[in-house]
């Protein structure tokens, strides 16, 4: 006997009993408090099942929605969470990479080859992990959405983290001590990974995106910019990785934080 | 929804004609507007349609939906700025089946309300897809994210904490069998 069958008992609007009655309530956790007292709470729980509510003509609206999804958007979103990460996170990587073939850093001989590898798996692990959680949307369970805002903050403290714990770049006191222009690499990085928030934006489903969402959709447009700035700038001054580097996430959060606020949804 | 999407449109109206109602049934329970609860199940079977490809055929759609359709409802009533409160209660204003009810049950419902209102967001939210909409503890997991050894002891401290706040005088809705008795009463004296 299942939870479900005492349930429907007392829907029955008897109090269920007999012998696999009594074998469940001495295994089941949760069940026989329902009986307790007269089974008060078994009755009154069934007592306030309300019957189902009809539709009425909701299906013509449901139907109207379904038909004006057309489109390149609407096909994007429409593709399975999976499909959509991996293209998101793709996205990102080349990023990364052309950096790397294209405008690759100065001393990128000098410093240390499997640092910077590490580091960049760091770094594409946690766009594999918050793009499927990202794009996951409304059929995540609740508990994964009510963590989303916990989620969001460590995306954004990620690229300080491994500013502070994996100081990438050359010994030499020219690269040490450069301050270098921390606003120049904030804004390279900033307007280089606009792709990667515009796909997002092609691949979320929802209409009305709770805000944790898109601050965690920006904290990983700043992970995929650090992913980007680490083969291209040659800085490892702490205050420039900090300033110019790690900030772009938070400006993005801030940015589609703020979106957040505009009305987006009229029916 | 195996059928849905593998291209048959028309198995769309049926889960809709399945589930439509579950739904409308969970959203009015907490909401006080019809509307709204029409534009959150709207909603509720848009995304359903974006996101078919996502859907695993030999899972059970009912904890699916259900799974959408709460995160659409925490997110309205976090915009919103409110918690649900006397859900029950607001009910009986919509839902004329609850008007026929004796005085007695009204109060016994409303007091119920009451309570479950206070409990811990986690354990109500196991109670009410458990008894008022309708699904089996397992499927309950599905939705919230626990495994089911959890959401069965968090439906049993539920379940303490309603029995204490009910109290052991709190009055019974009436079997089955007396209700029928009842009606043979009143039938008779008429």
């Amino acid at each position: 006997m299942e939870c479900a069958e005492i349930r429907r008992g007392f829907l029955a609007g008897r109090v269920p009993a007999g012998p696999a009655v009594d074998a469940h309530l001495k295994s089941c956790p949760s069940c026989p408090e329902l009986f307790d007292h007269g089974a008060v709470l078994g009755r009154q729980l069934a007592e306030a099942v309300l019957p189902e509510a009809g539709a009425g003509d909701l299906f013509a609206l449901v139907e109207r929605d379904v038909k004006a999804e057309v489109g390149l958007r609407a096909r994007l979103r429409a593709l399975a969470t999976p499909v959509r990460s991996a293209a998101l996170v793709g996205v990102a990587v080349a990023l990364g990479l052309s950096q790397l073939l294209l405008h690759r850093r100065e001393d990128f001989a000098d410093y240390s080859a499997p640092l910077f590898w590490v580091m960049s798996a760091v770094l594409v692990l946690a766009l594999v992990a918050g793009s499927l959680r990202l794009l996951k949307g409304a059929s995540a369970p609740l508990a994964a959405q009510a963590r989303e805002g916990r989620a969001a903050v460590q995306w954004l403290l990620l690229p300080a983290l491994i500013a502070l714990l994996m100081p990438l770049g050359t010994s030499s006191p020219k690269w040490l001590a450069a301050w270098g222009s921390p606003g120049a690499c904030f804004s390279y990085g900033a307007v280089l990974v606009l792709p990667f928030v515009l796909l997002y934006w092609l691949f979320e489903r929802r209409d009305d995106v709770p805000r944790a969402v898109l601050i965690s959709a920006g904290a990983l447009a700043g992970i995929a910019a650090n992913l980007l700035l680490y083969a291209h700038c040659p800085s490892s001054h702490l205050g420039h990785l900090l300033l110019g580097h790690a900030t772009i996430g938070v400006a993005w959060a801030l940015v589609l934080g703020l979106v957040s606020r505009s009305p987006q949804r009229s029916r | 929804m195996g059928a849905y999407v593998a291209g048959d449109a028309a198995a769309f109206r049926v889960i809709f004609e399945r589930y439509a109602p579950l739904l409308l049934r969970a959203m009015l329970r907490e909401l006080y507007v019809r509307e709204e609860a029409n534009d959150l199940v709207q909603q509720t079977f848009l995304l359903l349609h974006r996101a078919r490809a996502d859907f695993d055929p030999t899972q059970k759609l009912k904890p699916w939906v259900f799974t959408i359709a709460m995160n659409l409802k925490r997110e309205y009533f976090r915009k919103k700025k409110r918690r649900p409160e006397r859900s029950l209660d607001a009910e009986s204003a919509v839902e004329p089946a609850v008007a026929a009810l004796g005085a007695a049950q009204v109060d016994a419902r409303r007091t119920l309300a009451r309570v479950l209102a206070e409990l811990p967001p986690d354990q109500r939210e196991v109670i009410e897809l458990h008894w008022f909409d309708g699904l089996e503890f397992p499927e309950v997991a599905q939705v919230v994210g626990a495994s089911v050894s959890a959401v069965k002891v968090r439906a049993h401290r539920g379940y303490v904490r309603l029995r204490q706040a009910l109290g052991d005088d709190a009055p019974l809705p009436p079997l089955a069998a007396e209700a029928a008795a009842g009606n043979r009463d009143r039938a008779g004296s008429i």
